[in-house]
């Protein structure tokens, strides 16, 4: 059987947000297709548990300590994978986060907190790693954004205008980096049972359950998704099988047309 | 290594317009990824070649001309799938033609002629395997439309309509089918170098010269891409890989996103 084009065998790779969720499934599936992977996050033990669940694989990995808001740590996060592999072929900026907060109630400091933490956090990962691809000529960024970045998100909307940003920051950046060989793509996943998710959905269902019923009947497949089904996504990102993809955010969602509507009204 | 997550053994594909171009690659790349072949298309010697290349993977292989457009020829290529095969895990939609003509010199035949095409040929080819899916428990439908069908492509209107409409075809199906267990996923390939291109690139060459070169300057990555380079996206979109992905149009047009000018 031939699945050579997926293939990431020896391929040195920088997964952001890798200590659970999301981040740390695609750094597992990067390192199951043959990647060798840094993976970085504010909690240490997180990381390192991630970094040994890699070498287990039978690749090398690299735990380091980042918070991705940061110019120094993320120069750090960067060189010290230039001292361990002398490369980097994918950098996945998968660190963000998220919360909920009717707009009439947002606060200056919290609007700023959150484009530092999900939309400064990509152009600080995109920008470091990007020098040296530049200079290798070669490279694969893939953005992990949200479907609410296509879809309004009533009660997120500082959240959905900074996965925007990184969508149309993909599509910009690809044009801008063609002709060097570097690839720019995003990730756009919609309901992912992560841990911050599941708590969200399990608060919903106790406090409003008529919303938590409405949120399943706009998934089509009528489930969350699971971490571990994100994997596919970004090993095809990341590999030759998509040589001639640049600028894209690939949706998995599950078929959702819409988030939730009036959750801004109620008290939460 | 494992990459078990995009393996296909043993799955049944139909591919239309599988005998050259971007369906060939397509059908010859589910081979390499494991999977069986129907090879539809209009009956010429290229078909059989194509399913020569699937038996030399060490794959199954059927052809069966096929005109896509019309309910007994799309009837008759289940048929003789299930028969062969008793199955139908993938159905890839394919098949299609374009023609070059501004909307207000375009016949109603012609018009008619570019939907039959391109997105009747789809409904038809999705019914038909859907109705097989479902009483399998499953399956995965992927159609080929174009990034003609998502921005414009002067000149070609009505095949960037029936594009468009593929792709929407695409959304409302994914929910329809949700239920059942298959998902509906299409593909929107740019400038792909395939046979039928390069003939057209030749001939509107003969009449602008430096035509080729500003096609390709309108893509970022500076190139064509060649039909082996949607063979990724077509596994992708057909394995377990993309389990929780349906309704969506995934483009692989290396950054394009104007077509004519």
């Amino acid at each position: 059987m031939g699945l050579e084009l997926f293939d990431l065998s020896d391929r040195i790779a920088v997964v952001t947000g890798a200590g659970r969720g999301i981040g740390k499934s695609i750094a597992l599936g990067l390192a199951e297709a043959g990647a060798h992977v840094v993976v970085a996050a504010r909690t240490v033990s997180q990381i390192e548990e991630t970094a040994e669940e890699i070498t287990r694989l039978g690749r090398k990995s690299l735990a380091i300590p980042t918070d991705m808001q940061y110019a120094e740590p993320v120069e750090n996060l960067i060189s010290a994978t230039m001292k361990e592999f002398k490369r980097i072929d994918i950098m996945v900026n998968n660190a963000g986060g998220n919360f909920y907060r009717p707009f009439a109630d947002m606060t200056e400091r919290a609007w700023d907190a959150l484009m530092r933490e999900d939309l400064k956090s990509v152009f600080l990962g995109t920008s470091t790693a990007g020098k040296l691809m530049l200079e290798q000529k070669q490279g694969s960024i893939i953005n992990v954004a949200s479907a609410a970045g296509f879809i309004p998100f009533p009660g997120m909307v500082h959240y959905a205008t900074a996965k925007a940003a990184v969508i149309h920051f993909t599509r910009s950046l690809a044009h801008e980096w063609a002709p060097f060989n570097i690839r720019v793509n995003g990730i756009a996943p919609g309901f992912i049972e992560t841990p911050g998710v599941t708590d969200f959905v399990n608060a919903l269902k106790d406090t409003r359950p008529e919303m938590a019923d409405e949120f399943m009947s706009n998934i089509a497949m009528k489930r969350m998704g699971r971490p571990d089904e994100i994997k596919g996504l970004a090993i095809f990102l990341a590999s030759d099988a998509s040589s001639y993809i640049t600028g894209v955010t690939v949706e998995i969602t599950g078929g959702m047309t819409k988030f939730l509507s009036g959750l801004g009204d109620g008290d939460s | 290594m494992s990459l078990s997550l995009f393996d296909l053994s043993d799955r049944v594909a139909i591919v239309t317009g599988g005998s050259r171009g971007i369906g060939r690659a397509i059908a010859l790349g589910f081979a390499d990824a494991g999977a069986h072949l129907v090879i539809a298309a209009r009956g010429t010697p290229d078909m059989e070649g194509a399913a020569a290349e699937v038996r030399a993977r060490g794959r199954r292989a059927l052809s069966v001309p096929t005109d896509v457009r019309r309910k007994a020829g799309v009837d008759n290529l289940v048929k003789r799938t299930l028969e062969e095969f008793g199955r139908i895990d993938i159905l890839v939609n394919n098949a299609g033609t374009y023609v070059w003509s501004p909307a207000v010199e375009m016949s109603e035949r012609a018009w008619d002629g570019m939907f039959s095409s391109n997105m009747k040929s789809v409904f038809l080819g999705s019914r038909a395997a859907a109705r097989v899916m479902m009483k399998q428990g499953g399956g995965t439908i992927i159609n080929i439309s174009s990034m003609a069908g998502l921005v414009p492509d002067p000149g070609r209107t009505a095949y960037s309509a029936a594009k468009a409409g593929v792709i929407n075809f695409t959304r409302n199906l994914a929910i329809e089918l949700a239920p059942h267990n298959i998902r509906v996923n299409a593909i929107a390939p740019g400038l792909i170098l395939t046979p039928g291109i390069k003939q057209e690139v030749k001939e509107t060459r003969k009449k602008r010269p430096g035509f080729r070169t500003s096609v390709v300057g309108r893509v970022p990555m500076g190139r064509v891409g060649m039909p082996e380079e949607l063979v990724g996206a077509a596994i992708y979109l057909a394995s377990a890989a993309s389990a929780y992905v349906t309704g969506t149009t995934l483009e692989v047009a290396g950054g394009l996103t104007i077509l004519a000018d």
